[in-house]
């Protein structure tokens, strides 16, 4: 009862890189339609690249976080901390330059919590960071109850939009400092997940943790990693936001967590671990924010886009129930 | 020569107090008495002006406050036993409350049985999506949850519905049997009613096996699929009763009215002992649960707490509770008490 | 063939389990390049002694030598540092990564901090090349068959430089093709100067690949033979040797009409033509190897797994099959071969866990009568003496002997007409065993009508009326229980050794 010998040697078994992408159909679809069907859209291409990027930080972390098979459903609000703690340590100290470093922090301090409770305690991760999400949430909203937190300073503020606002090519409208910054990042760990022996362990942590300890890796340590990892990213996705709005906002946090999985899960990020790349996320990242831009173009209600993902979401588990069946 | 087995088990050597830690839900009942007593103390100093916390009132306005989240817990706690999760129960909750608002023109008959009846059919897409197509319970909920939350807007064509007076619904909500509101007798009827069904009946027992080890349930003829289903389908109807509940209260309903709510269920249910990977928990735990969080609310109002601090504090003890859950369970060992 | 060099060597190995020696006074000596097989029933001792030289456990006493110098492995890391490997037969494997991944699991070949991957793949290719293995580096390690991915172990073995290579029962799932592969490959490993300790119940295998052979019986060797000093036969003799005292309480009961008719059941692969019938009263055992199909025939009688063709019929009545409830309501019970993981719910009571089955009969619409529920159980846990504080201790919390008599008494509850038990007193104390046996005895008695698959010659040749032999999915024999019968009869039909056992129903020689 032997199975067929798979020679990939020479030819690209197609059929399989189809059904294992097939969030790059979707996304194809999503731009074929979108530049011929709909007005506008490359027009505003540009500004969904930008808010793509703020996104882009949390779903890049959270991304990291499943590969090794786990989950943290406290990105948004680690990042709406991270946001108020930029704002305080400004009005403290008015260097910006300090207030990042202090938000980054704040950052990694989250995801050590996050990390110790699920990697070293053991609790789920699901239900562990709902719990962690409540702390965060609570801090966030505890500074900004009237509705924002903003510099005290006006000049403070000025400084802290201009980050966001800071365009590295003059004249381009989506060559932004957040951009290039998001752009260096998602290069940065890509190259890192690929070509480093920490990057392996990482797959390896959620393919087969059995197989990784017996091979000697310490997977617990792999895995406290990616929370801190995924907690300075959301930090840093924070401080892009306060410098969006000029001070944190209120219900940033509010659903950013459904969001950053589904980006992940319809890029292609299995919630089982030891699958999935940047770029599936980057693939997943710019299927949602095209099809809110696609939407707004069209002048439908935001609403749509919840349902839209919804519906997205559980097409790509039936597709991936079905084609898994299939090889098996 | 094999000796006679060593492992002697011929009388349950823990102390009495290692068993009540065993029973689940103890760790949150400790818990809960020891914050209520907290609370009776500081009040008075930490927050004079306030309404100082008078025990027996507060439990009557806890529990009323609680009932939705206490009602569909219920249910939950029978889908988290099987080791499923259901993520879509807020947005359920908002949608059917919009519809049962926009029933209640019909009758009482409508507004309460019809919005139950399409609380238990949206539960049945849940189930026949995780346990027939056999979806990940995560994602899948996830996406119902998005999907119903949408649903919820466009029904209510994003503003609110006011239903028409309706006398014997608002009892419901409104009314109440001496000094026990109507809710609190709804929710504990519920409470019996799953208590009942968990431990009384062959398909409340069967689910525990069914978490605990669905291949040996299959082996024992156990058909996990179906079962799996009706627990969906059990939430669901019980989000429709707690949005009849909830519409008939304020009669009103809007599309945001039960956002985010989902996971505080969840957390009532994992708080009271109930295991993320199924196989345990009680229903009595899951009281223990929604109670707590209530009482944490309410205590910390009185203690003059911001609303917010009582997240902190909401995160910090589930967190520990949790971890001190697990540690418990795996027999982990405090380092520095380690031997050798 | 020059004179190998001994550069393993094992002396009065000792180790001690709660209420078990498994090891008692093991000694074993491996050359350079030789293939040394160990054989022994299920239960001597080969995998605690395995576990002793991988570092998974450590020894108690006994010395363990390597290249002269005595070790004391903490963990497998430092077994595989100083050449020891196993290739286990529950593989290791990283499905979503591809085959040089794999190979180089937690060893990449780095170039400063970064990985090498050109490096990496290449070294994959050579090794694959070495292997026979006609597949790329970069192909999916869970797209590969279970042969080819075992042969990414033992690759993966060479990649840290192994002198040693244990390899624990490997042709359990492979096809002869495969087999023959692995063969050569190890031909290949021995001219590599690695020596292969070979574990398998496979005596042609065993015979035609070692150089040396121990033979390992309740924790002791007893004997270790060159090849050319062996036969099956003096294998044979040895593997079984003296048996223990009588564990075996088989009363004569009386045989009743039949209630299983199996015909010509098929799984493509599997099993094929599978066909037998059995009268109430009858105990009758399925013999086979590892790997023979008999578990998977039973699982098929029962429900759990399906079958392409073929007939199951209990009392009269044809089972449409794929539906265990289905044939738990015609009156099959089947305690499964592994309990913990197909049996019982650990985390669970003995209460739920033995009631589960009757449960819908001791409730009424659904309701469970408490009290009828509670004393089933109570009245269980005293007539099969099962040791536990009560019916509500968790059943994680006992012995293997009680976790097994739970599920007994679980299937017990039913009444059934056929009760299939697989293995049942795997990894159980001679005390509890003997009690099965009794009970088994007297369910006999009663007229239930039992079926007893076992891996130990032993325990069939005590408890049961008939033994069947299977042989790689195809029934080979079928005869009655006698003192004449010779363990050596069986087992010789079982391993597919042509001639000895006439078959009852057919009334001719198998062969």
């Amino acid at each position: 009862m032997e199975k067929k010998q798979v020679t990939a040697l020479g030819g690209v078994n197609y059929r399989k890189l189809l059904v294992d992408n097939n969030s790059a159909v979707i996304l194809l679809i999503l731009l074929v339609v979108g530049v011929f069907g709909i007005d506008k859209f490359i027009k505003t291409f540009p500004s969904v690249v930008v808010q793509a990027s703020l996104y882009g930080l949390l779903a890049v972390g959270l991304g990291l976080v499943m590969i090794t098979g786990n989950i943290d459903l406290s990105v948004g609000y680690q990042a709406g901390l991270a946001a108020v703690v930029t704002v305080m340590v400004l009005n403290a100290t008015g260097s910006l330059a300090i207030a990042v470093v202090a938000a980054l922090a704040a950052g990694a301090l989250c995801g050590v919590l996050n990390g110790f409770v699920v990697t070293q305690i053991g609790v789920s991760p699901l239900i562990a960071t709902i719990a962690t999400n409540y702390i965060f949430k609570g801090l966030t909203y505890a500074k900004t109850s009237t509705g924002s937190y903003s510099p005290t300073d006006n000049s403070l503020k000025d400084t802290l939009k201009a980050l966001y606002d800071f365009k590295v090519v003059d004249g381009s409208k989506f060559m932004t400092l957040t951009v290039l910054i998001v752009a260096v990042i998602f290069i940065l760990l890509l190259f890192v997940l690929r070509k480093t022996r920490y990057g392996n362990s990482v797959y390896i942590t959620g393919d087969n943790v059995e197989a990784g300890e017996y091979a000697g890796i310490h997977t617990k340590r792999v895995a406290m990693i990616t929370y801190i990892l995924c907690g300075i990213l959301c930090a840093l996705a924070g401080v892009f936001m306060a410098s969006r709005s000029g001070g944190a906002q209120y219900t940033q946090g509010d659903g950013m967590d459904v969001l950053a999985v589904s980006i992940c899960v319809i890029g292609g990020i299995k919630m089982t671990g030891g699958k999935g790349t940047m770029v599936h996320v980057l693939m997943g990242l710019f299927i949602m924010r095209i099809i809110t831009n696609i939407l707004n173009l069209v002048r439908v209600e935001a609403t749509y886009m919840d349902l839209t993902s919804g519906i997205l979401l559980i097409a790509v588990l039936i597709i991936d129930r079905f084609t898994s069946r299939k090889k098996a | 020569m094999i000796e006679k087995n060593s492992i002697s088990v011929a009388k349950d050597p823990r102390s009495p107090l290692k068993k009540f830690m065993g029973i689940s839900g103890s760790g949150v009942f400790i818990a809960l008495i020891i914050w209520i007593v907290l609370v009776c103390i500081l009040s008075p100093i930490v927050n004079p002006a306030g309404n100082g916390f008078n025990v027996a009132t507060n439990i009557i306005s806890v529990l009323k406050q609680q009932t939705y989240i206490g009602i569909v817990a219920c249910a939950l706690t029978l889908v988290i036993i099987t080791g499923n999760i259901d993520l879509s129960v807020g947005s359920m909750l908002t949608l059917t409350a919009c519809v049962c608002a926009s029933l209640v023109q019909y009758g009482f008959a409508a507004a309460v049985f019809g919005t139950i009846l399409v609380g238990a059919l949206l539960g049945l897409v849940n189930g026949i999506l995780v346990s027939g197509l056999q979806l990940n319970s995560f994602i899948t909920t996830l996406g119902t949850g998005s999907i119903y939350g949408s649903f919820a807007i466009i029904y209510c064509s994003g503003g609110s519905i006011v239903p028409p007076s309706l006398a014997a619904f608002e009892f419901l909500g409104k009314g109440s049997v001496g000094i026990i509101p109507m809710p609190v007798i709804i929710l504990a009827v519920v409470v019996a009613i799953f208590a009942f069904v968990l431990m009384k009946t062959v398909f409340g027992q069967r689910l525990y096996v069914i978490g605990a080890n669905p291949v040996a349930a299959r082996y024992s003829g156990i058909s996990a699929r179906r079962d799996m289903a009706l627990t969906y389908v059990f939430t669901g109807a019980a989000v429709g009763l707690a949005a009849v509940i909830m519409v008939a209260n304020v009669m009103s309903a809007k599309p945001q009215a039960a956002s985010g709510k989902e996971m505080e269920i969840i957390m009532a249910v994992v708080l009271g002992g109930t295991s993320i990977m199924g196989g345990k928990g009680t229903i009595l735990g899951t009281v223990l649960g929604f109670a707590f969080i209530g009482f944490l609310a309410n205590g910390s109002t009185a203690l003059g707490l911001n609303q917010y601090l009582q997240w902190v504090i909401m995160g910090i003890i589930l967190v520990a509770a949790l971890s001190a859950d697990i540690m418990k369970e795996k027999g982990v060992v405090l380092p520095w008490k380690k031997s050798k | 063939m020059g004179e190998r060099k001994t550069f393993i060597t094992l002396d009065g190995i000792i180790k001690l389990f709660p209420g078990v020696k498994a090891l008692d006074g093991v000694s074993f000596d491996i050359q350079e390049g030789e293939v040394h097989s160990l054989c022994g029933e299920n239960g001597a001792g080969k995998s605690t002694l395995i576990k002793v030289m991988t570092g998974a456990h450590r020894r108690d006493s006994g010395h363990y030598l390597i290249d002269g110098n005595e070790v004391d492995f903490h963990n497998t890391q430092e077994a595989i540092a100083l050449g020891v490997s196993c290739v286990y037969q529950e593989l290791s494997i990283a499905p979503q990564l591809d085959v040089a991944k794999n190979l180089f699991i937690g060893n990449l070949p780095m170039n400063g901090p970064l990985v090498d991957h050109k490096t990496l793949y290449a070294k994959a290719k050579e090794i694959l090349a070495e292997l026979d293995m006609p597949v790329s580096p970069k192909t999916i390690a869970g797209e590969l068959s279970v042969g080819q991915q075992q042969m990414i172990e033992i690759g993966r073995a060479l990649t840290r430089n192994a002198r040693l290579i244990i390899m624990d029962e490997p042709t359990s799932s492979l096809s002869e093709k495969e087999a023959d592969t692995l063969f050569s490959i190890i031909r290949k490993l021995q001219a590599k100067n690695i020596a292969i300790v070979y574990i398998s119940h496979k005596l042609d295998e065993v015979l035609e690949l070692s150089d040396r052979i121990t033979v390992i019986r309740d924790g002791k060797n007893i004997i270790s033979m060159d090849k050319a000093d062996c036969t099956k036969e003096t294998l044979i003799a040895h593997m079984i040797g003296r048996s223990l005292e009588n564990l075996y309480q088989k009363e004569p009961a009386e045989i009743g009409k039949q209630v299983l008719e199996v015909k010509n059941l098929t799984r493509k692969g599997v099993f094929q033509d599978v066909s037998f019938t059995l009268k109430a009263g009858e105990i009758v055992g399925f013999f086979g190897l590892v790997g023979a199909g008999r578990s998977e025939i039973m699982r098929a009688i029962f429900g759990v797994d399906k079958y392409q063709s073929g007939e199951v019929v209990v009392d009269g009545k044809k089972l449409r099959g794929g539906s265990p409830a289905q044939s738990i309501a015609a009156g099959i019970g089947f305690c499964t071969e592994d309990r913990k993981q197909e049996g019982l719910a650990l985390r669970l009571s003995i209460l739920l866990n033995m009631t589960l089955v009757k449960l819908p009969l001791l409730s009424t619409l659904g309701v469970i009568n408490k009290q009828k529920q509670r004393e089933a159980a109570d009245e269980y846990m005293k007539s099969i003496s099962i040791k536990a504080p009560s019916v509500t201790q968790l059943v994680g919390n006992l012995s293997g002997g009680n976790q097994q008599k739970v599920v007994v008494a679980k299937w017990l509850m039913i009444n059934p007409k056929v009760l299939i038990v697989d293995e049942p007193t795997r990894g159980i104390d001679v005390g509890s065993k003997s009690e099965i046996y009794g009970l088994l005895s007297n369910l006999a008695k009663s007229g239930m009508a039992i079926i007893v698959v076992s891996s130990e010659i032993e325990e069939i040749m005590g408890i049961c009326d008939d033994v069947v032999t299977i042989c790689e999915g195809r029934l080979t024999g079928r005869v009655k229980i006698t003192e004449s019968l010779s363990r050596e009869t069986v087992l010789a039909a079982a391993l597919g050794v042509t001639g000895g056992m006439a078959d009852t129903d057919n009334g001719g020689e198998v062969g």
